[in-house]
């Protein structure tokens, strides 16, 4: 058997397989960790596997040495710095995938329509909570932009002047601050897309529902992201666009 | 939520609330895991400052980024200690905390550790959990105690153990897969 690629592992490696179990347990070196994620991100079965292997390593911590009994005082040292960071609201449900065909990767950068063919169904609602005032969220934008390995993005309409700046962490989590989105109609709001894939199957995720008069908005991520678009939605958003984009701006 | 409503609460039911932004859904997680937390933190690192801080890290995490738990994936009792287990790792494989590991395994058999025996005898759930253990084979019993609690690769665990590393990865996986079958058994898992 040959052996597998590191960088495309097919849906099924039986080497791989062997080692869920230890992934499971954290008990991978660093570069075959990185294998196993990239196996997970492509093979649904796998990743249930591991799934359920944590399930049962988390029971064995229900047989510890050790009182059971969580100390108050250490929740109170918890709920104090509650407040230091402000909240990364995404959904609790598993963000909408979508793919874009291949002349979509263009528009992005041309702003011209996009087709948007629905993977799955459903919206990511990006939220600015009391939790999070836009004082907090864009002491977070500015704080995430001196982060090492932080990419700062502008986006613009084509030929237009930068209507917005994203700032993205290398863990996935980022920040839109508005700096020039007009307000739209109460029943309108913008909408965020995320570009990731490869250049023959591009897929777009949502990143957020950002509502009618954005200010700064946090949100998160997964995987590579190449690219970023802005389209207008009549509320709540949507799952599938044929809207234009409104802005863009590609990630490097 | 009431206090009642809280403590009534399945944790799908707090992890929304705390999504929502409900302090007390979180108190109330921590009320329920906080202890397995530690305790596993505990168990991996053999400090209790350096536990404390990896739970309260954890926590913390489910505050400001609730959405990174994702309740189609398993339970928050699962992903919570997987959190924990992770970063206590990273911890202990740390350079600055290798030395103490070292220390504490000249004192720690890397066969037989009876001392998760004794403890779940107190507990009902724990008793369970004994009894899944027990259905495991000696050597997955112990490539698991040593990859999970003492945060060892399955390498390191194949020279500790003195077995070929394929035997080992081998016996973890089917270790988890036979314990999983146990707990159902048990009751304590669907």
């Amino acid at each position: 058997m040959s052996p597998p690629s590191p960088n495309r592992p097919g849906p099924n490696e039986p080497e791989l397989d062997a080692l869920l179990g230890a992934y499971a347990l954290d008990a991978l070196d660093p570069d075959e960790r990185a294998r196993v994620d990239r196996y997970l991100e492509v093979n649904p079965l796998a990743r249930g596997e591991v799934d359920e292997l944590r399930e049962s390593a988390a029971s064995l911590a229900l047989a510890p040495v050790d009182d059971l009994t969580a100390p108050a005082d250490l929740w109170d040292r918890i709920s104090s710095r509650l407040a230091d960071e402000p909240r990364v609201l995404t959904t609790l449900q598993p963000r909408a995938r979508r793919s874009f065909s291949p002349r979509v990767v263009g528009a992005l950068a041309a702003v011209a329509a996009i087709v948007i063919v629905v993977l799955a169904a459903q919206v990511i609602v990006v939220r600015n909570r009391d939790a999070n005032p836009p004082s907090n969220l864009a002491a977070a934008f500015d704080k995430a932009a001196t982060q090492q390995g932080a990419r700062e993005v502008a986006l613009a309409p084509a030929n237009g002047v930068e209507v917005a700046r994203i700032v993205l962490l290398p863990d996935g989590t980022g920040f839109l601050k508005n700096d020039g989105m007009k307000p739209l109609a109460p029943d309108h709001t913008y909408q965020l897309w995320a570009l990731s894939g490869t250049g023959d199957q591009p897929i777009a995720i949502s990143a957020g529902v950002l509502g009618s008069s954005p200010s700064t908005v946090g949100f998160h991520t997964s995987g590579a992201v190449r690219g970023f678009g802005l389209t207008v939605e009549e509320t709540p958003g949507v799952v599938s666009s044929t809207q234009p984009i409104y802005a863009s701006a590609t990630v490097t | 939520m009431s206090d009642a409503q809280l403590r009534a609460a399945d944790d799908a039911a707090l992890a929304r609330a705390v999504f929502a932004g409900e302090e007390l859904a979180l108190a109330q997680l921590y009320t329920r895991h906080g202890g397995p937390c530690l305790a596993l933190a505990r168990r991996v690192l053999a400090d209790r400052v350096l536990a404390e801080e990896v739970v309260q890290e954890i926590f913390l995490r489910l505050w400001h980024e609730p959405s990174r738990f994702d309740p189609e994936r398993g339970s928050m009792r699962s992903w919570l200690c997987a959190q924990v287990h992770g970063k206590a790792v990273d911890l202990l494989r740390a350079e600055s905390a290798r030395r103490a590991r070292e220390e504490r395994d000249a004192f720690r058999s890397p066969t037989i550790d009876d001392a998760l025996e004794r403890a779940v005898l107190e507990l009902t759930e724990g008793e369970a959990v004994r009894r899944a253990l027990a259905s495991l084979s000696d050597g997955e019993r112990q490539a698991i105690e040593l990859a999970y609690f003492s945060g060892h690769t399955y390498r390191e665990v194949a020279v500790l153990l003195e077995q070929p590393e394929g035997t080992v990865k081998s016996r973890i996986r089917s270790g988890l897969l036979r314990l999983r079958a146990a707990l159902i058994d048990e009751g304590m898992r669907k």
